[in-house]
Formats: C-alpha cells, structure tokens, sequence
C-alpha cells in the first residue's frame, strides 16, 4: 500500500471524474433499490385495492428508476473507464519518464524484457486499481448512507440494522477475508514461478533430460509443482469463495432482520404494514454496492504488487547524471585513461581494473579479449553509461566534466546488439541526426556499403524494415549501424564485435567499409577474432577487468604471451 | 458449448456433474427463498400475523440463506477443483507428447511459444471451467426453474419472462457484432501501441547514443491517448451491451411489476403470488447477467485450446522404443558399428545421412569433422536415440540397437553438448542429473571437471541454486558443470560436442586435461571443433552431405590426397 502512496503522490488521481464515477454508481445502485422498493410498494398498495389513480404515483416511479438504472449504468461504465484510461496515460508517460534517464545502466539489472513486462501489465493492472480498488468504496460509502438515511425516515431501528449488515459485509467481512488469504497472493507467485521455471526447463533443457534419460522424473517434478501451485491457489479460491458466500449471506440476514424488526411494530400498529415488501427489498438492492468490497483488498494488494515493480526501475540514481556539465568538447580529441576502474553494482568482482592507456586522435585501436574480459565495459564507459573511477581524459579534460550527451556527440558507438526500428531505412539512419537531408542520409547508405540493399528493397530508402529489423541479414544491420555514425561524424568511433555475426569473408567487407569512410576519424574496434589486426595502431588485450598486454601485432605474437595464446586457440578451431 | 478439444479432458469427472448440481441447487433454493419471504410477507401485511405463527417459515428461510451460501462457497471450490485437475492432466499429456518426440521433433520450434501455451495458456482454461461452464449449464437451468414456478403463479408474468429472455441474446448479439468491427480497429491500435512502445524501450539504448530518447515523452504521450480515444469509441458501444441488457433485466421486472400490480388492484391475483412472482424476476435474469460477464473466458480459453490442440496432434515421435526391448549388459566395454545408417528427415529432399559406415571401438577416440550440415548431429542423435536410422543398423557389440531398453542404453552414454542447460535447482541436482550416487563422488566429479573451486565459493555451495530463479551461470561454468555431469557418470560411452568459443582462458588447459583423464579407456565420439583434438584422435570421421567420404588415422589421412588434407590445408597449412 505504500507503494500506491508513493506512486499516487508522483500521478495525481482525476478527482473530478472520480467523484463523478461514484456519483453515477451510487446513482445506479439507488436506482434500481428505488424501483425494487415502489415496485414492491406498488404491489403492496395494489394488494388494499384503492382506487387506480392511488398507484399511479408508484408505477411512474417504477418507470422513471428503471430508466435512471440504465442512464445511469452506461454514464458510470464510460465516466469510470475514461478516468481510469487517463490516469494509466499518465503513468506510462511517467514510467517512460523514470526509465530514460536511466537506461541502460541505471536501471538496476532489469532487462528489456522486464521493462516491457512493467510498463505493459504492471501499468494495465493499474488501470484496475482506479476501477476495482478506488471506486467501489467510494459507491458503497454514498449507497450506505443515502439508504441509511431513507431508513431513518421508515424507523430508526431499520437503519441500525441495515448499518450493521451493511457494514459487516462491506468493511468486516474484506478485513477478514484479508487476514485468511494473506500470504495467499504471494505463494501463488512463488509457486507458478517455480512451474514456469521447470515447463522452461522442460523444454529448454529437453536434450539433456532426453540424453539422461530423465524424462519421467521430469514429469514427476512438473506435477510435484503443479500441485503445489493448485495448493496455493485453492487457497485462494477458498478465500475468495467465502467472500462471495459471506457478502450473500450478509444481505438476505440482514433482510430477515429487517423483517423480523418489522413485525412486532407492524403488530404494534407503529408501521404501517404497506411498507415492509419495500423495505426487505430496498435493503436487498442496497447489498449490491457492498458485495464487490469484498475482493477490495486482494485488487488493492494486486495494485500495490505492480505499483511497487514500476518504482523498483527508477529507484536508484541514474548510473550517470544526465544534462550536466560542458556541453562542447574543444581540442584535439585524445583519449587518455588512466587506473580506470569499474565494478557493476551488486557484482563480486571488478569489472575493469587500473586501465592505463591512450587513444591518440586519427589512431586506430583494437581491444580484444575473451568473453567477459571487459571490453564491452569499456565501450560503455567511454559513451558515459556508467560512472567510473579512475580517469578518462577526453582533450584534455575529464570525460565527467562534459555532459554525456556532449561526450556522445564525440564518441560514436556500434553496439553489438544493434536495434532496428520499426521505420522506414532512411528514418533507421536519420535517428543519428533528425536534421539531416534524404541526400546525405543516402550518402551515409552509400558509403556504409547499403547501395546494394536499397536496390533490392520493394521501396528504396522508404522501405519499413518491420520488427526490429528482422528482414535484415546480420551483416546488412552492421552496415546500417555504421552508416548511422558516418551520418552523425563523431570524431571517435567504436565498434563492438563488428564481425559477430559474420563470416569471414562479410567481416572484412564490412570492416572495410568502415576503415574507408571513417577515414580520419579515430578508431576504436572491440573484438574476439583476431583477425585484420595487422595494421592497428596499438592492441589492447584484456584478461577479466586488467589490460594484460599492450602493443602491436606482431610484438605481441612474439611476446608469446596471453594474445599468442588466444591466436593459437583461433587457429585450432575450425 | 463444451470445447471439442477440451471434452476428453473432463470426461467421465464427477466434479462436472457435481458443479452442475450445485448450480441447479443455487437455484431451486433462490426460488424458495423468494417463497418463503413472500409467505411471510404477505403473512404479516395481508394476515396480520405475529412472529410466532410465522416460526417455521421464518426459521425455512433462515435454513435457506445459509444454504445458499454454503452452496456458493461449493461452487468456487469445485469450480477450481475440476479446473486444477484439467490443467494437470494437460500439462502432463502435452509434456508427454513433447517427451516422446524427443529433442529432434522438436527442431528449432519457437519454445518460447510452446512455454506460453504450456504455461498461461493452460492456466487460462481455469476461469473457463471455474466458472464460464457451470455458467452455461446455470443460465438454461435456473431460467427454466424460475419460469416453471411463475406459470404455476401467473401465466401473464411468465409470457412476459418467456418473451424477454431471447431478447436478451439477441441484443448482444446485435451489438457484439457491431462492437466486434470497432474492437478489431482497437486491437490495431493497441498492437501498435504496444509494438511502438516496445520498439521504443528495446531501441531506447540507441535513442540515446544519438541524444534522442528525451523527446519520445512527447510521442510516448501521444500514442498513449490515442489509444486511449480508440478504447473509450469501441467501449462506448460495448457499454451499449451492458446497458440494453441492465435495460432489458429492469423493464422486464418494471412490466411484470406493474402488470402484476394491476391485475393484484382488480383481485385478479392474491398479494402472496404477486409478491413472489416480483422477487423471483430479476432471479430470472441473473444467470444471463452472469455469462455476459463470463463471457470473455471463453473467449481466451477457446484461443488457448486451440494452440494446445496444435502441440497434442503435430509430434510425430521420431524414434518409438520398442516395447519388446531388452537388458543390455556389457562388462568389457562397447563397440559401436554404423552398418549403411540412413535418416531422411521429413520434409527435406536430400538424406542427412546416406549409407553411413563406421566403427567405434572401446578404448578409442573417433573426431567426426566436416562442415556444418554434414550431419554430424545427426550420428550424435541416433546414438543418444533422438532418431531411428531409416536404413541400415547401429550396432552395439554386435546387438541392434533398436533391440535394447533405452533406459540401460543412456545408462551406458554420457553426452556433453556444446551448450548444456543449467537447469533451475542446486548445483548438486545439475551434476547429478538423476543419476545414482554420494555426495563424495559428486564433489570427486566436481573436482576433475575443475569446477569444485568455484562451487565453493558459491554462498551455499553446491546447495546454492542456479538457473532459471537461481544464480546465472557463465557459459564456461555451465560448461564445467555439464563436465562434471560426464564424470559422476563415468558411462563407458562418452559424446562429446566440442565448444566453438573460447569460454575461459584460465580455465581451459585445465578442462582440457581432466577430458583427457575421462576418456581414458571409453568409446568416445567427439564433435571435432578443434584441429588439436583432432589431431590426437585415434581415428577421423570425415563426413560431407551427409556421406563418410573419408575415414582413417588422422596421419593416415593426412598423407593422402583428400578432402581431409584440404580441409587442414585451408585452416593452417600442413606441419
């Protein structure tokens, strides 16, 4: 619940279109406990046969309530719905809000795909919470003691006894339903958690349960979960079946208690007898605003649950704050870091550890190493992902005093995992400057190596490229991502495992590609082949977080040292 | 109304039958219900009576609340009985289906997708069978309950009931269709949405390279209004539904009320049946109320079935155990003879293997190289017994293979693949695998694979979980652990595939060593990668387009002019 606080005080709620969604709910229950009461009262006159124009009064109630219950139904139905479609705009614009800022370091290990699970059900299931959570009592407050009040006028002791069952049903019975199923919502999540994980591994992991033979421990296993998981919601079900059971019983009690109220004043002469099919009856509608309280606390708990998964993502500060410090690099851009170090958040290790090299401006640098080494690391140091320790001086000043954005103006990066938007290939390529003309987009296609593949698309340069790119072959993204940052000019380019998934022959052309129209630019190529490094300026290798040698080609295949090992190592696999 | 797919599984279940009797009970106690406070309505305001002349029907009614309730709390729990109990059922018939076809008829299909059906797909049909279903049956039952005690009542009241009630559907209907057009364009928009939102999320790293992730609040906003416009147009008629029938429901008891009341003005009815026949109404409408709102399980239970259905009927097993199959024994080691081995998957025009001759002796490592495609994985298939040769026969010292229980067969075979699932448990259960044996062996395996150092560094050593909810595990660990797996079996038969990337550069001299120590004096089949393992191998296995096109010692080979020679040649030139 501190969640939804916390949350409520970054989104304000609509109050207006809440007080207009429990009006015209309580506006629907009251009417249909008007019709039930005259039209019961209509039936009761009827019964003394007075003269036809006594009932009239009563069967143009009847009319004029069932006509109020309709209007009234769509008016909250539509008011509700609205408000709460606003309110979950808001959150998904505040969601996006926490998140950019923080992408992708700062978002404390969760993933694209956790992300997306967030801001699609997280905030969907917070549309539940304005309908499920927030109007119903608001309805059952208004009902209460609008009927409450009517009661009064029939007798006191009928309101005293409709504001005991009334509130057993609507406040009792949801605390104690809550104080049986707590717990019940969480062992529900953990178990269904646990079968997912073994359905996963059932699949995942069929070639090794097949080749052990253990396919029907596997299965025992499943059912084991399965059960569990049914243990766990049964009790739920038992939870929420004594809440619909209860909510009933409530309501036809409290009519009987009305009624047994009744009698002896009746008997007494205190009330006149006309009145009491109405009173059992509006009581009975009344009910209606109640029942849903019931499962209040379990929504409201559902509500928190994602409330509290959407504030997890911006919880921590941003790895790197953004929008701070010089927002232009002057000089010559040499890059000189020295005892860099980094750690991941929460990791035992150090991620890169006392680096000291530098980048000349114009040169061309390789770092390789095996997986894990760092090397991505780095990359993402060096367009300001993460914070570091240690220096890393960019024209002679420290790569914190500028802003990132003005750092990313400079150094350019092709990622490893390249996103393709769901656009047209020259909008695909103007992401890096949304200024630039269709002329120098297609120069920087051109120039990338893309020639070809604009001639094959149905539509040029207009042609969408679908789902992240997916009729794109590996080698023709790499272009695409290259011909982004020679769109965009940054003086220092790094390219992340430009050849991961490329054969040989692709790797060289698309290397090549990029050596010529980056051309005087500085450059900065990650990989684990050792290939085409003949005429790099300066090999960093990495070993686990340390630059374990430094140094030209052929002086490092001399050296016989770790980049020896791992050129043997290339050579031996086929 | 019952899913043709789904009528197997609920076959023969009491509970069904049981839940069906629940809601018809619900029922008949709702109508005597309204009886009883009728009766004594009418017994106080009409007769004038006290409390005590009313006692018995007081204390029936009194009977009748609680077991009404009783009756619901019923429902709900053999409503999720009967749906436990078919999700389980499900879940292990299509597990079975995909245990039977084995790792091969699986193929590269999206298990991702399988997963979702396996998971949320079959927990959907909960909602389905809890509560949609006992709804159906309720909502011809009780209106028919209701209708039958209103005729003995008053028949105008029932030819009002009876003339009602198929408005209802019909009014659904009419406005569902009309909604169904508006809520097709709302999907359009919402999958729209949603993929641009995503696209953006998943891009936003890129966004960011080029200082343009800021300005998509404005366009996240946008797109999220527009959204909710196209939502609120097709709620909007949809909501006509929830109000023709509130509509329908409240005029129709409004009419029988004031038709009934007149006719009561004129003594055409007495007070008790007027009054009865008023509360009964709207119970007459409740159930249809009730599968409106049900209604959308079926809906995503009938889209869910469908997508099981299609895992039940597509696995074809590939290789069926024969049920006549017998023990295997084999003290003295085994010897491996592919007699003219062919397979052609279904579907593909050319064979994997053709006519595939070779031998595998105990005490032997054979490195079967060629390029990807050659059918390499397919040998390393029929051997673990994914696959059954079309032609031809795999002998094991001298017995078909076929002819031998599975279970003793895998006994014999440990498989390191290149990629081995950790699965979610300790790192204990993924050495062990289900495999006999202590712990002192496990952490001996642990040892010789190199990876015992490291376990104990874990928080709860080889207690500690890993996988899927556990600690994620490098791609040289796993490797490791799939090492040890090979290890603490210490099978006669080991299957190696060869990894490609270099995983671990400490790590590796190490591993290297101790699978040299395991396939001292076993049948070893390796998946070559490496021209060094090759080298050491006792004898190479050259396949091309799924035929032997060489085979030897690999100086043997290397003399000759072949394609091995060529094939060293092009990788490192010749020593």
């Amino acid at each position: 619940m501190k969640c939804l606080r916390r949350l409520l005080r970054e989104i304000p709620l609509p109050w207006p279109a809440l007080t207009a969604a429990v009006l015209s709910g309580a506006l629907t229950v009251g009417a249909n406990v008007g019709m039930l009461a005259t039209a019961a009262y209509l039936i009761s006159l009827a019964a003394l046969h007075p003269p036809l124009a006594a009932v009239t009064m009563a069967v143009t109630g009847v009319r004029f309530f069932t006509l109020v219950r309709a209007g009234a139904r769509y008016l909250e139905r539509y008011i509700a719905h609205d408000a709460a479609f606003r309110l979950v705009s808001g959150i998904r614009v505040w969601f996006y809000a926490r998140v950019e800022p923080r992408v992708p370091g700062g978002l404390g290990g969760i993933g694209a795909t956790g992300l997306w699970q967030r801001a699609v059900a997280d905030v969907e299931t917070l549309q539940f919470f304005f309908l499920r959570v927030l109007l119903p009592p608001g309805v059952a407050v208004v009902v209460g003691v609008a009927v409450g009040l009517a009661l009064c006028r029939v007798g006191t002791p009928f309101a005293a006894v409709f504001a005991i069952g009334f509130g057993l049903a609507g406040v009792a019975l949801p605390l104690g339903l809550r104080s049986l199923g707590r717990g019940a919502g969480a062992a529900v999540i953990r178990t269904r958690a646990r079968l997912r994980a073994l359905l996963a591994d059932s699949l995942l992991g069929l070639r090794d349960l097949a080749a052990s033979h253990q396919q029907e421990e596997q299965l025992e296993k499943v059912r084991a979960a399965e059960q569990a998981y049914a243990a766990a919601e049964g009790r739920a079900a038992h939870v929420n079946g004594l809440g619909e059971a209860g909510g009933q019983l409530l309501a036809q009690a409290t009519v009987l208690a009305a009624v047994l109220t009744a009698i002896p004043l009746i008997r007494a002469g205190a009330m006149d007898g006309v009145w009491l099919a109405a009173l059992a009856l509006a009581i009975q509608g009344a009910f209606e605003a109640a029942l849903p309280l019931a499962q209040n606390f379990h929504f409201g708990e559902e509500s928190a649950a994602a409330a509290g998964r959407l504030l997890e993502v911006g919880d921590g500060a941003p790895a790197v704050e953004e929008g701070r410090g010089l927002t232009e690099v002057a000089g010559n851009f040499d890059l000189v870091a020295e005892n860099l170090c980094f750690r991941y958040p929460a990791a035992r290790q150090w991620g890169l550890k006392n680096l000291t090299f530098s980048v000349p401006a114009g040169s061309r640098v390789a770092i390789v190493g095996a997986s894990g080494a760092g090397k991505s690391t780095l990359a993402a140091l060096l367009v300001r992902f993460w914070e570091y320790r240690g220096s890393i001086r960019l024209a002679g000043r420290e790569l914190k005093d500028y802003s990132p954005a003005a750092v990313r103006e400079v150094i350019g990066l092709v990622p490893q995992h390249i996103h393709i938007f769901n656009a047209s290939l020259a909008d695909n390529i103007r992401v890096a400057a949304p200024q630039a003309g269709l002329a120098d987009v297609r120069a920087a296609a051109v120039q990338a190596g893309l020639d070809g593949v604009i001639q094959a698309l149905p539509h040029g340069m207009d042609t969408f490229l679908g789902v992240n790119g997916h009729a794109l072959s590996g080698g023709e993204r790499q272009r695409l991502a290259i011909a982004r940052v020679l769109l965009q000019r940054p003086a220092i380019v790094i390219l992340d495992e430009p050849a991961a998934s490329l054969d040989p022959a692709g790797e060289r052309a698309v290397m090549d590609a990029a050596r010529q129209a980056l051309g005087g630019s500085t450059l900065m190529v990650i990989t684990h082949r050792l290939t085409g490094l003949e005429d790099m300026n300066e090999i960093l290798v990495l070993d686990a977080g340390r630059l374990a040698e430094r140094g030209r080609y052929t002086e490092l295949l001399a050296r016989q040292g770790l980049f020896h090992k791992m050129w043997q190592y290339q050579r031996d696999t086929i | 109304m019952l899913l043709p797919d789904l009528r197997q599984e609920v076959r023969g279940n009491n509970r069904l039958y049981w839940l069906l009797g629940v809601g018809l009970g619900t029922g008949g106690a709702a109508v005597a219900q309204a009886y009883c406070l009728a009766v004594i309505i009418d017994g106080v305001f009409i007769g004038g009576q006290e409390t005590a002349g009313l006692t018995p029907w007081l204390s029936a009614l009194a009977l009748l609340i609680l077991l009404r309730a009783v009756l619901v709390w019923t429902a709900e729990r053999l409503g999720f009985r009967l749906a436990a109990e078919v999700r389980d059922r499900l879940r292990q018939r299509v597990l079975k289906k995909i245990f039977a076809g084995g790792p091969v008829a699986m193929g590269d299909e999206q298990t991702g997708d399988i997963a979702h059906t396996l998971g949320e797909g079959i927990d959907s049909l909960e909602p389905y069978f809890a509560r949609y279903l006992p709804q159906v049956v309720a909502a011809v039952l009780v209106p028919l309950l209701v209708l039958l005690t209103v005729v003995a009542q008053d028949r105008l009241s029932a030819i009002i009931l009876l003339i009602t009630a198929p408005l209802m559907p019909i009014f659904m209907n009419l406005i569902g269709s009309w909604a169904k057009g508006l809520s097709e364009r709302r999907w359009d928009v919402l999958s729209r949405l949603s993929a641009h939102f995503y696209d953006v999320l998943q891009g936003l790293t890129t966004l960011k390279l080029f200082g343009r992730s800021r300005e998509q609040t404005a366009i996240v906003y946008r797109a999220s209004e527009e959204f909710r416009k196209a939502t609120l147009e097709v709620l909007r008629v949809a909501f006509l539904s929830a109000l023709v029938l509130e509509l329908l429901a409240t005029v129709s008891t409004a009419i029988v009320a004031v038709t009934v009341g007149l006719k009561l003005l004129y003594g055409g009815i007495g007070f008790r049946e007027a009054f009865f026949i008023l509360v009964l109404a709207p119970e007459f409408y409740l159930p249809f109320r009730l599968l409106g709102s049900h209604f959308h399980a079926s809906l995503t239970a009938r889209a869910a079935t469908e997508r099981i259905a299609r895992l039940l009927l597509d696995r074809t097993a590939v290789s069926t155990p024969v049920p006549e199959a017998e023990p295997f024994e084999a003290p003295e080691g085994i010897g491996i003879a592919f007699e003219e081995v062919t397979v052609c998957y279904p579907g593909r025009a050319n064979p994997a293997l053709s006519r595939v001759s070779f031998r595998l002796r105990p005490g032997e490592q054979s490195a079967l190289v060629g390029p990807s495609g050659a059918g390499k994985s397919t040998v390393a298939n029929l051997l673990l017994g994914f696959l059954s040769p079309d032609a031809g026969v795999i002998e094991v010292n001298g017995r078909d293979l076929a002819g031998i229980r599975r279970s003793e067969w895998l006994g014999k075979v440990a498989y390191i693949p290149q990629f081995p699932h950790i699965f979610a448990g300790t790192v204990g259960e993924n050495i062990r695998l289900g495999a006999p044996g202590g712990e002192d062996r496990m952490v001996a395996a642990a040892e010789a694979a190199g990876i015992h150092e490291f376990v104990e560094t874990l928080p709860r050593g080889y207690r500690a979980p890993v996988g899927e909810g556990g600690m994620a595990l490098s791609g040289g660990e796993a490797q490791r652990i799939a090492l040890a797996r090979a290890f603490f079996r210490n099978s006669p038969v080991l299957i190696l595939d060869e990894a490609t990337a270099w995983l671990d550069p400490r790590a590796e001299d190490r591993v290297k060593e101790s699978l040299q120590r395991l396939m001292q004096g076993k049948t070893v089949l390796i998946i070559a990668h490496r021209l060094s393992t090759i080298a050491k191998a006792d004898q190479v296995i050259v396949l091309e387009s799924g035929r032997v096109v060489e085979q030897g010692r690999p100086q043997d080979l290397l003399a000759r002019e072949g394609v091995y020679r060529r094939m060293m040649a092009a990788y490192r030139g010749i020593r």
